[in-house]
């Protein structure tokens, strides 16, 4: 069974400029000691659909189901849902900086979280965050337990972090751009301690990114997200050789690495739409160079794709027309002109301009 | 730590003689009979004279300005002629109404301002949130002595017509005589003085309530399974204080140098009292007294932040 099973997720604020659908209908599951990878633009609704699950969005109005070992925490009381933050779920966010409470000492904080929810005497509950400062690689942490978060580097603080998140060693880890905020080695250096301490506990991790190179390294399972939609949902191998939906495609093209020295970088034209006025049809189709007529009315649903199991996509090209390559992509060129009536064809390119420039 | 407190306190002093300075120019270079003037209006000369002489105002400027500093500094503020008695004797039975009534008041206003902050905080532009702000505002823009008359006319004067002494209208009980008194007399005063200054510590409360709880460590909070009061107290709270303690001291360290209106309002013999009396009796021997007191109360009340400032936010550096 799995562990976390979302449903249809939605996920909208209201704003002074009207409604904002942040998170429109969003499905991916969770095995036991598994890792998904989430990636998508800045402003793709990866971080808003993580924090909905477990009620950290302010203000947000969430619909859908994330079923916890069966139990749907959209819902969920406040007092029980407290029950699952940092016990069962915990979560790490981008920059740990900022995520550490600048006034309590860093050993408090890890002390507070055991004691939140385990009625421990602060004795002990003290020895178990020496234990995990020692555990993520803290030098000295019988003194470091006493600092303060300043007085820790970038690094160390989402160290610090992941100490604190797997204090009381819960079955999920939601690292939301953990490395981002870091410098290159010590990404590295902190992507390796957490796998390392997924093997050790088992713990199930779901690691945003806008990184497809750290995707690589981490996942299991992937989710592309755009717009607040996935777009496209694979294990990590058909994800990479076998994609299908033409998002999917632009990021692994716009990797640096892709692709012989001297091969120019592709970087997908436009930007993502604003939230607020979603694009009808394939939210996708002003920027994607093979949109076809029926993507400008048509929104496609999640369907089946032929990379590889479970692999779906939001794409109304042929679900086989998976991959990269020259061939495959002159294929999709072929597909979509034939998708393109002539008289609508103007309309089409004349709509599509203004994404591309 | 240690550093810190004696460059502070230096720069206390400095600015204090500055200020000594400055009372010093204003009255004693005066182009006017300083004796005269000392001695009130209706002294006789042979008063006048021996004031002259008590001063040395016949010795050169600076032998007269080094002895009024020496003095101030051992304590001696001079000779209040028209009320014959000490000035530090003055200002010594008056002190404790006015610190008496400024602590009272800064606790209830501390509660009340920062409590009502916090409640509007956490839900803005909720209906508790607009009562609130709409509340703090009538007591901002209302006078002192407005809500002063108002409590009298009410609390004591329409329950003392019912028959009702639960307030009296003005005077003193001092703590040691009775307690139950000295809080009888002050509650007026107390509501009065918090009311009115309870405002400002909403509005800081909340908008720095606001912009912490968007703060990233919040979301940590919660996201730790701390209850929502624990989030907003501990966390919250915690961090927005740090704008709170600067307004608190600078407040108190205001109205410990003589809260003027209100004291007149209740008629409660404090320093503000005497700092009205001695401006119209022209009593400038108490009048210099009362300036560099008050001058003194504020120096400290910064000193005083300062350290805090530390003892809140470890990230302050106290050198
Ligand atoms: N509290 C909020 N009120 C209104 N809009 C919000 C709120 N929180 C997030 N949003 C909007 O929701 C959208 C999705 O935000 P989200 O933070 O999930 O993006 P993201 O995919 O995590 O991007 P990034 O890579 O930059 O972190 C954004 O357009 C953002 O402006
Ligand atoms: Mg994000």
């Amino acid at each position: 069974m799995a562990l976390l099973e979302v449903d249809d997720l939605r996920v909208s604020f209201s704003t002074p400029d009207g409604v904002l659908q942040a998170v429109r209908g969003v499905s991916f599951s969770v095995d036991p000691g598994q890792t998904l990878g989430v990636v998508g633009e800045s402003g793709s609704g990866k971080s808003v659909s993580m924090q909905a699950i477990l009620g950290l969005s302010q203000g947000a109005r969430v619909s859908g189901s994330a079923r916890f070992e069966g139990r749907d925490l959209v819902g969920m009381s406040a007092g029980e849902l407290r029950r699952v933050r940092g016990a069962q779920i915990a979560m790490i966010f981008q920059d740990p900086l900022s995520s550490l409470h600048p006034h309590y000492r860093v050993g408090w904080q890890i002390m507070e979280m055991i004691r939140a929810h385990d009625k421990v005497a602060k004795k002990q509950a003290r020895r178990r965050a020496v234990e995990l400062l020692s555990l993520v690689g803290i030098p000295t942490p019988e003194q470091r337990v006493d600092d303060f978060p300043h007085q820790f580097s970038g690094g160390m603080r989402q160290r610090a972090m992941i100490a604190m998140a797997l204090a009381l060693n819960p079955k999920l880890l939601i690292a939301d751009e953990p490395t981002t905020a870091l410098d290159v080695t010590v990404q590295a250096q902190i992507l390796e301690l957490i796998q390392r301490l997924q093997k050790e506990f088992g713990t199930a991790v779901v690691m945003i990114t806008h990184d497809l190179g750290i995707i690589a390294d981490v996942a299991d399972k992937v989710m592309v997200m755009y717009a607040g939609k996935p777009m496209e949902y694979a294990d990590k191998r058909t994800m990479y050789y076998k994609a299908h939906h033409p998002y999917t495609v632009g990021l692994i093209e716009s990797l640096p690495q892709q692709g012989a020295a001297g091969d120019r970088l592709r970087p997908i034209p436009g930007l993502p739409p604003s939230l607020l006025r979603v694009p009808t049809g394939c939210p996708f189709h002003p920027r994607c160079r093979y949109a076809m007529d029926r993507c400008v009315v048509d929104e496609p649903p999640m369907q089946e794709a032929s990379g590889g199991a479970a692999h779906r996509s939001a794409c109304w090209l042929p679900p086989d027309l998976v991959g990269l390559g020259p061939d495959v992509a002159l294929r999709r060129e072929q597909v979509a002109e034939s998708g393109r009536d002539a008289s609508a064809q103007t309309a089409t390119v004349a709509q599509s301009q203004p994404g591309r420039r | 730590m240690l550093r810190f407190l004696a460059r502070r306190i230096t720069f206390g002093v400095i600015v204090m003689w500055i200020v000594a300075t400055v009372v010093f120019v204003l009255y004693f270079l005066a182009p006017n009979d300083v004796a005269r003037t000392l001695a009130g209006r209706e002294a006789s000369p042979s008063t006048v004279e021996a004031i002259r002489h008590n001063l040395g105002l016949n010795r050169p400027l600076l032998t007269q300005y080094g002895s009024f500093l020496w003095k101030a500094l051992h304590g001696n503020l001079g000779y209040s002629y028209i009320n014959s008695v000490s000035v530090v004797t003055l200002i010594a039975q008056r002190i404790w109404v006015t610190i008496s009534l400024v602590a009272g008041g800064a606790a209830i206003w501390l509660v009340l301002g920062v409590g009502a902050g916090v409640v509007s905080a956490i839900r803005p532009r909720s209906f508790a949130d607009r009562a609130t702000t709409g509340l703090a505002l009538f007591f901002y823009s209302m006078p002192t002595f407005l809500l002063g008359e108002a409590f009298l006319l009410l609390l004591f004067f329409e329950l003392h017509l019912a028959g009702l002494n639960w307030f009296p209208g003005s005077g003193y009980v001092s703590l040691a005589q009775s307690v139950g008194g000295w809080a009888r007399h002050l509650i007026l005063p107390w509501l009065t003085i918090a009311l009115v200054t309870a405002a400002t510590y909403t509005r800081l409360t909340r908008t720095s309530m606001l912009e912490v709880m968007g703060e990233d460590y919040i979301r940590t909070a919660r996201a730790k399974g701390l209850t929502e009061r624990r989030v907003t107290l501990r966390h919250g709270l915690r961090a927005a204080l740090t704008p709170v303690v600067t307004q608190f001291g600078i407040d108190v360290g205001t109205l410990l140098g003589g809260a003027i209106v209100t004291e007149n309002v209740f008629g409660l013999p404090g320093l503000g009292q005497l700092i009205i009396t001695s401006i119209l009796d022209q009593d400038l021997p108490t009048i210099i007294g009362l300036v560099l007191l008050a001058s003194a109360f504020v120096v400290v009340a910064n000193i005083v932040v300062d350290f805090l400032y530390a003892v809140l936010d470890p990230r302050v550096r106290l050198t």
